[in-house]
């Protein structure tokens, strides 16, 4: 590597002005001159080379860890059943063999369950959602007697466990007639106390209260109402938290498993659900089939199902993620 | 000095509420009077709305006609000449557009501020109308604005929240049984909670497990959350990438998915659990301490999993920090360490807390929580130790023992915030 090429690498132009040669920048005079010394340690304005290098290496550690499993599901979902016998393969499989995931998919049920995991997911985050920013909303631009109670119930909501309310919910459901139908789902999600509305409705406060009082003024002088001034003002200056809350909240339905298997019984199931019964569903379809193979769930077939039941929410999010990542800097998640 | 009251005689009342009605009944003859000039008059705003409406809609779609008439004759002049004007006929016609364009905007401008003018003038008139007393104005005190945006939540939390809970409340004393009529309950006293105590040993169990994962997890990933959060707020390149990285658990966390990871050995690194011998172990160090570093080995990276969320909220904290306290630490000669400890610390201490809140929280309602699956286990079922009474009972000991963690984690974080105020 020549002398230019490394220190147009290294990026130390800002520190000195005229070029020098390898010799020079290494000499004992140049390194008194803390040319060397802070462009390894830094200054005080500017990191040092080893600190870059430490926030790559540990960040770089820290995301291996993190996706760590997911790599080794997508490896494993691919192998046959002699590549998981062979002690040479750990972790790539020889070949592409896709066998798994139709096997998956069939336990699975994919599509179906997949539309019904989709009905109970991403409707009831859609009523959660307006539900909570109406709350939030009136939170954050009224004064009214009973404020602060109001926000120790919300934390109070947040902090009840579901297993606390959720059988005289269900005993509710049945006097209803509700129960083993989606409404048992979206009604407590339409009044406010669907899975973490209390999160939900700290974000949307939290963006509702940034809106500047004077343009809320220059509204109403001009005669709008206070719905009105919801939909002109409020709505378009939260959008990244309807945004944000659409995302956590369609997360949470659709990964939630009790409250699926208890107020719709057998009547729908979803893929989380499904998984959770995988080895069972597997020996009905394939053991239990006149007794040909007797055949046993493998770690291979798991992990295709479980990459199969993930895979939506995936997909999803790497095609809102640029939007994500916006509006997640505009939101102060912090409240008071 | 007492202020002389004045009395009123029986006599003066009369009269003042027989004055009072004679103001009614005129104001109500005016009103009635003039009703049917109100109506013309709002008949004839409505009318004029329309007109400005129709106008608009027609003056667009002229100019709309207009545009594509002239597009098409350019194109045709291009068919006929060939090569050569193809380029510029190209060039006329976006020329051509763009004035379209614009003609259209202003005319859509035009016509909308003629709606505006009218819409003020109608306001101004239903004004005066309001100043006469000949309408009634409808609208709500301030406050109450609030709360009917608050309605919906407040009936959905007596309704499937605080009625549950106190449903769940009388349960728990009971032995519920469920016939076709309904749900019966017969009182028995603190007898669901005495057996939950004494005699449910899977109870007590779970939950001296879940009291150890909690004292162990919360800790870990607060810490951990914060060191992501931290290296992510320096400006290095492709922090958007570590981000999604670190956000993507929170997507595909469920219990399924979860167990299944725990039940393959992948909730953690290869061969890890095989290093420890736990028989050894268990000689050596007391019984909870090996549990600890049981789940520890087996789901370090499940742990790290959990922590999605909270490293948002971290990021979003040191990002409200003021930049200028940094420099003056710096000027004051404090070292990046030194000013980490000092401003940046005190400075996210209530995020510390909420996020410790939400991480307690957060582990104790997931679904692969000890004391969770034991409750949801003993639902179904009946008899002594079972049915919806006993796991009523178990459910309301394991919210007093959430909000008793809960309370001694805010606390600590209090005081230690209180002592740092002091020094």
């Amino acid at each position: 590597m020549s002398d230019k090429n490394l220190t147009e690498t290294l990026s130390i132009k800002p520190i000195r002005k005229k070029k020098m040669t390898m010799k020079e920048f290494f000499s004992k005079e140049n390194f008194n001159k803390l040319t060397v010394k802070s462009f390894l340690f830094g200054t005080n304005e500017k990191r040092g080379f080893i600190m870059t290098v430490l926030i790559y290496a540990l960040l770089i550690l820290f995301g291996f860890v993190y996706v760590y499993p997911m790599l080794y599901m997508l490896g494993y979902s691919l192998m046959s059943e002699s590549d998981l016998v062979n002690p040479s393969v750990t972790y790539l499989p020889t070949s592409w063999y896709f066998e798994n995931f139709m096997e998956a998919s069939e336990v699975l049920d994919y599509w179906k369950n997949l539309g019904n995991t989709m009905l109970v997911s991403l409707l009831p985050a859609i009523f959660q959602t307006i539900s909570c920013s109406l709350a939030g909303y009136g939170l954050a631009r009224y004064k009214f007697k009973g404020k602060k109670l109001v926000f120790v119930l919300i934390i109070f909501t947040f902090i009840v466990p579901s297993c606390l309310t959720m059988f005289p919910q269900l005993a509710l459901f049945v006097k209803l007639g509700l129960v083993n139908s989606v409404w048992s789902y979206y009604i407590p999600a339409l009044f406010g106390q669907g899975i973490k509305s209390a999160v939900f409705i700290m974000i949307f406060y939290q963006f509702f209260r940034e809106i500047p009082s004077s343009v809320v003024e220059a509204a109403k002088i001009n005669g709008a109402g206070a719905l009105r001034i919801f939909v002109k003002i409020g709505i378009p200056s939260a959008k990244s938290a309807f945004l944000l809350s659409m995302i956590l909240s369609t997360v949470w339905y659709y990964n939630e498993t009790v409250l699926v298997a208890l107020f719709f019984g057998d009547a729908i199931t979803t893929l989380p659900l499904q998984l959770e019964n995988f080895e069972s569903a597997y020996n009905a379809i394939f053991a239990g089939s006149g007794g040909t193979t007797g055949k046993t769930a493998n770690e291979a077939i798991y992990m295709a199902g479980t990459l199969l039941t993930i895979l939506p929410l995936i997909l999803i999010f790497f095609l809102i993620q640029r939007y994500f990542v916006q509006s997640l800097d505009k939101a102060g998640v912090t409240g008071e | 000095m007492k202020e002389k009251k004045i009395k009123i005689t029986s006599e003066e009342k009369r009269l003042n509420r027989e004055k009072r009605k004679q103001e009614r009944l005129t104001l109500q003859e005016k009103r009635e009077e003039r009703r049917p000039i109100i109506k013309a008059d709002r008949k004839d705003f409505r009318k004029e709305e329309l007109k400005i409406l129709k106008d608009r809609k027609t003056g667009l779609t002229i100019a709309r006609r207009k545009e594509k008439e002239e597009i098409k004759e350019i194109s045709r002049d291009s068919e006929k000449n060939h090569l050569i004007s193809a380029l510029t006929s190209g060039l006329l016609a976006n020329e051509k557009k763009a004035f379209f364009r614009k003609m259209r905007n202003s005319v859509r401008d035009n016509y909308n501020h003629q709606h505006y003018l009218l819409r003020k003038k109608r306001r101004i008139y239903e004004d005066d109308l309001v100043a006469e007393g000949l309408k009634r104005k409808l609208t709500l005190p301030e406050a109450m604005n609030g709360v009917l945006f608050l309605l919906p939540w407040l009936l959905g939390f007596l309704l499937f929240t605080f009625y549950p809970i106190i449903e769940t409340l009388i349960y728990s004393f009971s032995d519920v049984s469920i016939t076709i009529d309904g749900i019966k309950t017969n009182f028995i006293g603190f007898s669901n909670y005495i057996y939950a105590f004494t005699q449910d040993t899977d109870f007590t169990g779970a939950i001296e497990n879940y009291l150890i994962q909690i004292l162990l997890y919360v800790p870990i990933i607060t810490v951990i959350s914060l060191i992501l959060a931290l290296l992510l707020n320096t400006k290095v390149k492709g922090t958007g990438f570590f981000r999604t990285i670190f956000f993507l658990p929170v997507i595909v966390t469920s219990g399924p998915v979860i167990k299944i990871f725990i039940d393959q050995g992948v909730a953690s690194f290869p061969n890890v659990e095989n290093l420890i011998d736990f028989n050894q172990l268990s000689l050596v160090l007391p019984a909870f301490l090996v549990t600890a570093i049981k789940f520890l080995t087996s789901e370090f990276v499940m742990i790290l999993w959990f922590s999605g969320i909270q490293i948002l909220v971290f990021m979003t904290g040191l990002q409200k920090i003021d930049k200028s306290v940094y420099e003056a630490a710096s000027i004051d000669g404090a070292s990046k360490w030194e000013s980490f400890w000092k401003v940046t610390l005190p400075a996210i201490n209530p995020v510390i807390v909420i996020n410790v809140v939400f991480t307690v929280v957060m582990q104790s309602v997931f679904s692969l929580n000890p004391v969770i699956k034991k409750i949801q286990e003993d639902m179904k079922g009946t008899g002594q130790g079972q049915g919806y009474g006993y796991a009523s009972a178990m459910a309301w000991l394991y919210f007093i023992l959430m909000i008793v963690i809960l309370l001694f984690f805010v606390l600590v974080f209090k005081k230690h915030n209180h002592r740092r105020k002091n020094a």
